[in-house]
C-alpha cells in the first residue's frame, strides 16, 4: 500500500466542518450590506434627497424627466465603458467616439440618412476593427485607444469642422417621449441596467466577456480564439455608443465633435464607483449604472447651488474618494465577517482565495491594467 | 540529467491499434534552442488509464498540450478520430471528445463551475434553467467523484482556493463522460489534493475508464498514483518515451529506476530520513553541535501562543528555534499558508521580537509554491534574480557593486547547484531550476529563519532531494526552518510537526510521532492533542471542533 | 524545459546578462533587440521629413524639437518611474500638478518682485504632498491608480482654477509672470543648445544611471514584474510606491514652473497634452505598461517623436481634422511595430 495513502473516512462527508454563524436571515443580510454596488445606491439616494432639499421641483414628472435626459448618454458611456473593462480592456476613445457619432446624427442621418446609418456602421466596423488590432498585435489598450481617440475626433472634425448641423426630429422624438407614469429617461436609465445585467450574466456572450476578462487563454476552450469575443465585445460596445451619441444628440438638438470629451474619465469613475474592477471579469452593471447617475446628480446639485464650474470637479474628486474610501472600510468588515470560516468546498463569501495568490501584507494590491495582464 | 538512455526492457511496444482515442507520430517541439519533444510516439487507448512519468523537462506538459490542442508540434503528425493532421485547436481537440485539466488550471476564476459548464456543453445544457441544471449536474458527479457535497455551484472559481479549484476542473472534464467524451488527460491534477481525496478520485476514474471505454492519460509526480491504477506507464525523458511498462511490472522501484533517480522512495524523502543526515531527537538541541559551540542555549526566532491572524488562522501556537526543522501539516486550504505569511509579515516589523518572545533579531525569507507567479522575476537574468537577496550585503552607496555581486551570485549557483547560466533568462529554466533560483535568493539574505511554503510542489524527484538536503544543512548550521508541505514524506523530515486544522494549530507531533498515519489522523481530527501523549510546546488547544453540519 | 506553451518566448537579451565580450556582433545583437529602437527610427524618419519641408534646416530643427520636447520627456521620465511600478500603477494627476506649479510659482515670484529659492522650495513641497495622497489613496483605500490619480487631479485642478481667477487680477505688466531668471532658463541657452534641452539630456542620463545601478531601481522593476515574489522577497513595496508617486508629482510641478517660465505665466490648459502625453511616450519608448522594465533614453527620444509628429501635422498645413487623424494613424502604426508588452498568462 502506497505510503501517504490513508484510511478512508465515512463517504458522503459534508464539506463545511464549520457551521454558518448566525441564522439564515443575517447572513443573507450581510451578503447585501457587502455587495460591492451597495456604496453607489446609497450615494445616488444620497444625492437624491440632497438635490429634493436643494431643489424640491426636481421632484415632479417635468423635474425628473428635465434632470435625467441629461444622464441617459452619461449611463450609456459607462455601460459601454464596462463591457470593454470587464474584458480586460480599457477605452479611452469613448468621447471622442461619442462626438463622431454625434455629428454623423446632425449632418448625414440628417440630410441623406442611408448614408447616415453607413457611416454608423462604419464607425462600428471601425472600432470593432480596433478592438481586434490591439488584441491580435496584444498591444496595451490604454494608450492604443488613445491615439484612435484622435481618429475618431479627426474624422468627426472632417465631417463638421465646426459645431453645428441639425439633429433630425425622429431622434428628439424618440428619446424626448412623454410615457405616463414615469419619465422616459429613468425608464432608459433602468432599462440600460437591466438588459447590460442581462447580458453579462445570462447569455453566452456575456459569460465569454467575462471569461476573457478574467482569464484571456481560457475562452480557446469555448470559441475559436480570444479575437472573436473580443470582437464581440467591441460590436457590443459600440451599439452602445451610438445610442448613446443619439441620446446626446436628442439633447444638444446639433452637432459638436467635441462633445463627448468629459465622457471617458466619468465613465471610468463610474464603473469603479459602483464596485467593478479593472479586468477580473467581474461585472456589476448595475453599480456602473448608479455610479453613472450618482455623477450626474452631482453636476446637476452643483447648477442649482451655483457652485462654481471651477469646483466642480473637485467635488466630483472628492465625492470619489470619499466612496472608495467607505467602500474601503466595508471591505474591512468582510474580512472580518469571513473570519473564522475557512474556505473549503463550497463555503464561501469572499473574492480572496487563500492558498497560491497569498501575499504577505494585508494591504490589497491595486489591480493591473487592462492589456497590461498580457 | 540523462537516465540511462533509451532502456532496452520496455515491456510493452507502443504500437497503434484501433483502440486509439489519439495518437502522435515522430511529433516535434523545441522551445528555442531547447528541445522539448523529440519524435515522440504516444497513444492514447480507450478504456485505458496511462500513466506518463517523467522528470520536470522531460517533455511531458508539452506532450500533453499536443494531445489536447494548447501546444502546435513542429513537426510530426496526430492521429485524431481516424485523420491524421498537424495540429489541433483547442476547440477541435474538444469536438474529438478530449479533454484536459492543465496544471496551472484554466477555467476562467470570474465564472462560477455551473456558468463553465454551460459554456463547455452548450448541446446538453439549454434552455432558460440550464445554469441550475448544469450546477445539479456537476454537484452529483462531484459527489460521485470524491464523495463530498458541494454546498454550491453558482460561487465563482475565484473564492476556492486553488486545491478546490483543481477537483472542480477535474468535475468537469469527465461531465460527459457517459457520451461524447473519449479521453480526459490529467497534469498534475492531483497535486493540491490531500491523500484522501485523491485515493477516490483515483478509484472512480478506474472504474469509469473500464465501464464507459474512456482513455485517462495521467502525469503526476505521485508514483504511488501511477502504480495504483495505470494499465500502462510511459515513462519520459529529455522528450523522448524511453519506457513503456504494463500490468505487474508497474511498480515505483522501476519507475524510479528507468527515471534515472535513486533506487528508493517516491519523495526521496524516506531515504534521506533513514540513510542520510540523521534528524534530531525531541528533547531539543543536544545533538545539533554547529549552533554556537556545544552545550551552548539555542535561541528563540518565533513563539506563538495563541496568535491570530484574521480570517484564515485563529491561533496559533509554536516555537522555532535556531536549527529546528518545524513542519507544519493538516489538510490543505486550512490556514497553514495563511500562518506562514503572518509570521513571515510579522518578523519584518521590529515589535515582532517583543511579541513573540524572540530573543535574537529575526532575518526570515520566504520560499513560496509556484516559482512562476510568485518566485522569479521573469524578465531578469539568473544573476538579477539571486543578487536582489543579497542586496544589504552588495550595496555600494546604494548602488549595486557588480563585481560582489558575480563572484556571490556565482557561489550560490554553484552550491544550489542550479543547472543555468547566471546570465540566463531566468524564465528558460526548468521548474526544479527556478525553485532553486528563488531559495537561492532568500539564501543571500542569510537569514536565520527561513519560511517554506510548500516549496517542492511539482518538482521532480531529483531536485526535491537536494533540496532537501540544503533544509537539513541549513538546520544544522542553526537556520530556524519553518516548512509547510502536502506530502507526508516531507514532513517526517522534520523534527516535529504542527499539525493546522480549521485555522488552528491543534497538535504538536515529535520526535518519533512524526509519522504518516499520525500525520493523517491527527489531521482527520480522530485524534486530539491529549490522545497524542505528549503536550506541545506552549500549550496547544484541545483538537475536536465542534460540527455543525 | 518545463516550458509549457504559453512561455515568454523572449526576445531581447535579459537584464543582466551583459554579454561578457563587447565584440561588435553583441552589440550588434544588442542593438537590433533594443526596445527603444523603432522610436528611434521613427524620429529620424520624422526629423528628415520634418526638416526637408523647413528647406533643409535640420539644425534648427532639432534643436528646437529637443527645446520643446524638453518639457514632454521630463514628464514622461516621472511617469516612466511610476509606470515601472506595475500593477496598473500611473500617475494622472499630472498635468493638474503641472499647471498647479506654474500658478503656484508664479503667485510666489510674481513677476520678479518674489523670491525664487521660496517658489521652488514650495513647488517642491507640494509635489511631494501630491505624490505621498496619490500613493496614500492607492495603497491604503485601495482605489486603482487610473482613479486614484484622477480624482487627486480633480481636486487640485479645482484649487487652480479658483487661483487662476485670482491671479488674472496680480501684475500682469511683467510678460513673464514668474520671473526673469526662469524664463532665461526655460528659453535660453548657450552655443546651439538651449538649457532645456541639457537639463532633458541630463535628466535622461541620470535615470537611465539610476535604472542600471542602483538598488532602488532593482527593487522597483522587481515589484514591477512580479509584486507578489518582490514582497516575498522583503522589498518594501509600498514605500516605494510613495517614491514613484512623488518623483513624478515633483517632476511635473517643476516643469509646470519651467513651463510657464517659457510660456510666460500659467495658463489654463497647458498641461491637458502632458496627461496621456506623459504616458504615450513611456510606452512608445519600449517599456512596459505592466512595469518592470523601463528604458529612459526610450521615453527622451518619445518625445521628441512625438513634438516632431505636431509640427508635422502643422507643417502640412491641412485641416485640424486630417491633422488629428494623422496623428493618430502614426502613434497606432508606431505602437504595433513596438509591439506587444508580454506574453499572456
Amino acid at each position: 500500500m502506497p505510503a501517504s495513502r490513508c484510511e478512508q473516512p465515512e463517504s458522503g462527508r459534508r464539506t463545511h466542518p464549520h457551521g454558518t454563524r448566525g441564522t439564515g436571515r443575517s447572513v443573507a443580510l450581510r451578503g447585501l450590506l457587502l455587495r460591492r454596488d451597495l456604496p453607489s445606491a446609497v450615494l445616488v439616494i444620497a444625492l437624491l434627497a440632497v438635490t429634493a432639499a436643494v431643489e424640491p421641483a426636481v421632484f415632479s414628472y417635468e423635474g425628473l424627466d428635465l434632470t435625467f435626459i441629461g444622464l441617459v448618454p452619461l449611463v450609456c458611456a459607462a455601460v459601454a465603458q464596462l463591457v470593454i473593462m470587464v474584458g480586460g480592456d480599457i477605452d479611452l476613445s469613448i468621447g471622442s467616439a461619442f462626438g463622431l457619432v454625434n455629428v454623423i446624427c446632425a449632418t448625414s442621418l440628417n440630410s441623406h440618412p442611408v448614408i447616415g446609418v453607413l457611416e454608423l456602421l462604419g464607425f462600428v466596423a471601425a472600432y470593432v476593427a480596433m478592438g481586434a488590432l490591439i488584441e491580435l498585435r496584444r498591444l496595451p489598450s490604454l494608450v492604443m485607444t488613445f491615439a484612435f481617440g484622435f481618429v475618431w475626433l479627426g474624422l468627426a472634425l472632417v465631417i463638421l469642422p465646426d459645431p453645428g448641423g441639425t439633429v433630425p426630429t425622429w431622434v428628439t422624438t424618440a428619446f424626448g417621449a412623454t410615457v405616463p407614469w414615469v419619465p422616459e429617461p429613468i425608464l432608459l436609465i433602468s432599462g440600460f441596467a437591466v438588459v447590460s445585467w442581462m447580458y453579462l450574466t445570462m447569455t453566452r456572450p456575456g459569460r465569454l466577456i467575462r471569461a476573457i476578462g478574467a482569464r484571456k487563454l481560457s475562452v480557446q476552450q469555448y470559441t475559436r480564439g480570444p479575437v472573436n469575443v473580443k470582437i464581440l465585445m467591441y460590436a457590443t460596445a459600440a451599439v452602445v455608443i451610438i445610442i448613446g451619441g443619439l441620446a446626446l444628440s436628442a439633447q444638444s438638438g446639433s452637432g459638436d465633435p467635441n462633445s463627448g470629451q468629459s465622457y471617458v474619465l466619468v465613465s471610468i469613475a463610474a464603473i469603479i464607483l459602483g464596485g467593478g474592477e479593472f479586468g477580473g471579469g467581474l461585472a456589476w452593471p448595475v453599480g456602473a449604472v448608479l455610479g453613472a447617475v450618482a455623477f450626474g446628480l452631482v453636476s446637476t446639485i452643483d447648477t442649482y447651488l451655483s457652485i462654481s464650474s471651477n469646483l466642480v470637479s473637485g467635488v466630483e474628486g472628492a465625492i470619489l474618494l470619499i466612496a472608495l474610501g467607505l467602500r474601503r472600510s466595508l471591505r474591512g468588515l468582510e474580512i472580518r465577517h469571513v473570519a473564522g470560516r475557512i474556505l473549503t468546498v463550497g463555503d464561501s463569501d469572499g473574492d480572496e482565495a487563500p492558498g497560491n495568490e497569498d501575499v504577505p501584507d494585508l494591504v490589497s494590491v491595486a489591480p493591473e491594467l487592462p492589456g497590461a495582464s498580457l | 540529467m540523462s537516465s540511462s538512455g533509451r532502456a532496452a526492457d520496455s515491456v510493452v511496444a507502443m504500437g497503434m491499434t484501433p483502440d486509439d482515442v489519439v495518437a502522435t507520430h515522430g511529433l516535434r517541439r523545441a522551445y528555442g534552442p531547447t528541445i522539448a519533444l523529440d519524435g515522440v510516439e504516444f497513444a492514447a487507448r480507450a478504456g485505458e488509464v496511462t500513466g506518463l512519468v517523467g522528470h520536470n523537462g522531460a517533455g511531458k506538459s508539452t506532450l500533453i498540450g499536443c494531445l489536447s490542442g494548447y501546444n502546435t508540434p513542429d513537426a510530426g503528425t496526430i492521429t485524431v478520430g481516424g485523420r491524421d493532421v498537424a495540429s489541433m485547436s483547442v476547440l477541435a481537440a474538444r469536438a474529438e471528445g478530449i479533454r484536459c485539466v492543465r496544471q496551472e488550471l484554466s477555467l476562467p476564476v470570474s465564472l462560477s463551475i455551473a456558468e463553465c459548464a454551460v459554456l463547455a456543453y452548450p448541446s446538453r445544457f439549454k434552455g432558460l434553467r440550464r445554469k441550475v441544471e448544469a450546477g445539479a449536474a456537476v454537484a452529483s458527479l462531484f459527489h460521485g467523484m470524491f464523495g463530498q457535497t458541494l454546498a454550491t455551484t453558482q460561487r465563482p472559481l475565484g473564492s476556492y482556493p486553488f486545491s478546490q479549484r483543481q477537483m472542480l476542473e477535474v468535475c468537469l472534464a469527465f461531465m460527459n463522460y457517459r457520451e461524447g467524451c473519449r479521453l480526459v488527460i490529467l497534469d498534475e491534477a492531483t497535486s493540491g489534493t490531500d491523500a484522501e481525496l485523491t485515493a477516490r478520485l483515483l478509484a472512480w476514474m478506474s472504474n469509469t475508464a473500464r465501464l464507459h471505454n474512456l482513455a485517462v492519460v495521467l502525469t503526476t509526480h505521485r508514483l504511488s498514483e501511477v502504480v495504483s491504477i495505470a494499465n500502462r506507464a510511459v515513462v519520459m525523458a529529455d522528450g523522448d518515451m524511453i519506457a513503456t511498462l504494463a500490468g505487474g511490472d508497474i511498480t515505483e522501484a522501476r519507475l524510479v529506476e528507468l527515471m534515472g533517480g535513486a533506487a528508493r522512495a517516491h519523495t526521496g524523502a524516506k531515504q534521506m530520513a533513514v540513510g542520510g543526515v540523521a534528524r534530531s531527537d525531541s528533547s531539543g538541541g543536544e545533538s545539533r553541535s554547529a549552533v554556537g559551540g556545544v552545550g551552548e542555549e539555542r535561541r528563540t526566532l518565533v513563539h506563538l501562543d495563541g496568535v491570530s491572524y484574521p480570517p484564515a488562522v485563529r491561533s496559533a501556537t509554536l516555537t522555532i528555534r535556531e536549527g529546528d526543522l518545524v513542519g507544519v501539516g493538516g489538510l490543505d486550504g486550512h490556514g497553514q499558508a495563511e500562518l506562514l505569511a503572518g509570521v513571515f509579515r510579522q518578523s519584518r516589523r521590529s515589535w515582532f521580537r517583543r511579541r513573540t518572545g524572540a530573543t535574537v533579531p529575526v532575518r526570515a525569507a520566504f520560499v513560496s509554491a509556484d516559482p512562476r507567479r510568485e518566485g522569479v522575476f521573469p524578465e531578469w537574468s539568473v544573476r538579477w534574480n539571486i543578487s536582489l537577496g543579497g542586496r544589504s550585503y552588495l550595496s555600494r552607496f546604494g548602488f549595486v557593486s557588480t563585481s560582489r555581486e558575480r563572484t556571490s551570485v556565482a557561489e550560490m549557483v554553484r552550491r544550489l547547484q542550479v543547472s543555468g547560466r547566471p546570465s540566463q533568462r531566468v524564465s528558460e529554466l526548468s521548474g526544479g531550476n527556478q525553485q532553486k533560483v528563488v531559495l537561492a535568493r532568500a539564501l543571500m539574505g542569510r537569514p536565520n529563519l527561513l519560511i517554506l511554503n510548500d516549496p517542492t510542489r511539482g518538482i521532480d524527484i531529483r531536485t526535491k532531494q537536494q533540496i532537501y538536503g540544503l533544509f537539513q544543512e541549513l538546520a544544522a548550521s542553526g537556520c530556524g526552518v519553518l516548512w509547510y508541505s502536502t506530502e507526508l514524506d516531507e514532513l517526517e523530515l522534520c523534527d516535529r510537526v504542527h499539525v493546522v486544522r480549521s485555522g488552528r494549530t491543534i497538535g504538536l507531533l515529535e520526535g518519533d510521532e512524526v509519522r504518516h498515519d499520525r500525520l493523517v489522523a491527527m489531521s482527520f481530527g480522530e485524534i486530539t492533542a491529549e490522545a497524542v501523549g505528549e503536550t506541545a510546546v506552549g500549550g496547544a488547544t484541545s483538537g475536536r471542533e465542534s460540527e455543525n453540519v | 524545459m518545463g516550458a509549457t506553451s504559453e512561455s515568454f518566448q523572449p526576445h531581447g537579451a535579459p537584464e543582466g546578462s551583459h554579454p561578457a565580450s563587447g565584440s561588435v556582433k553583441d552589440l550588434l545583437g544588442s542593438a537590433i533587440r533594443y526596445r527603444g529602437l523603432p522610436v528611434l527610427i521613427g524620429t529620424v524618419i520624422l526629423w528628415f521629413v520634418v526638416a526637408l519641408h523647413s528647406h533643409g534646416r535640420f539644425g534648427a530643427t532639432l534643436e528646437s524639437t529637443l527645446t520643446v520636447g524638453a518639457f514632454l520627456s521630463l514628464v514622461g521620465l516621472g511617469q516612466m518611474f511610476v509606470v515601472a511600478a506595475g500593477s496598473g500603477n500611473i500617475d494622472l494627476s499630472v498635468p493638474y500638478v503641472l499647471t498647479f506649479g506654474a500658478y503656484l510659482a508664479g503667485g510666489i515670484i510674481n513677476g520678479g518682485s518674489g523670491s525664487l529659492l521660496l517658489a521652488v522650495v514650495v513647488t517642491v513641497a507640494f509635489g511631494l504632498a501630491v505624490g505621498v495622497a496619490n500613493a496614500t489613496v492607492i495603497v491604503h483605500l485601495n482605489v486603482p491608480p487610473i482613479v486614484a490619480t484622477l480624482a487627486v487631479g480633480f481636486l487640485i485642478e479645482s484649487g487652480y482654477l479658483e487661483l487662476g481667477t485670482h491671479q488674472s487680477n496680480l501684475a500682469h505688466n511683467a510678460s513673464n509672470q514668474l520671473g526673469n531668471t526662469v524664463s532665461n532658463v526655460a528659453t535660453g541657452g548657450f552655443g546651439g543648445f538651449s538649457y532645456m534641452a541639457v537639463i532633458a539630456i541630463g535628466c535622461v542620463v541620470i535615470a537611465q544611471l539610476i535604472l542600471w545601478r542602483s538598488w532602488f531601481a532593482r527593487r522597483l522593476l522587481a515589484m514591477g514584474q512580479s509584486l507578489a515574489a518582490a514582497r516575498l522577497s522583503g522589498v518594501a513595496t509600498n514605500r516605494i510606491t510613495v517614491t514613484v508617486y512623488c518623483i513624478s508629482a515633483v517632476m511635473a510641478a517643476l516643469v509646470g514652473v519651467l513651463l510657464g517660465g517659457y510660456i510666460g505665466g500659467g495658463s489654463l490648459d497647458m498641461g491637458t497634452s502632458y496627461q496621456l502625453g506623459s504616458v504615450a511616450v513611456v510606452i512608445l519608448g519600449g517599456c512596459f505598461i505592466s512595469g518592470g522594465v523601463a528604458n529612459s533614453p526610450g521615453v527622451g527620444i518619445a518625445a521628441m517623436f512625438l513634438t516632431l509628429l505636431i509640427t508635422l501635422t502643422d507643417i502640412l498645413n491641412v485641416s485640424p481634422g486630417v491633422q488629428q487623424i494623422i496623428e493618430g494613424v502614426i502613434i497606432v502604426g508606431l505602437l504595433s511595430v513596438v509591439g506587444s508588452a508580454r506574453n499572456v498568462e
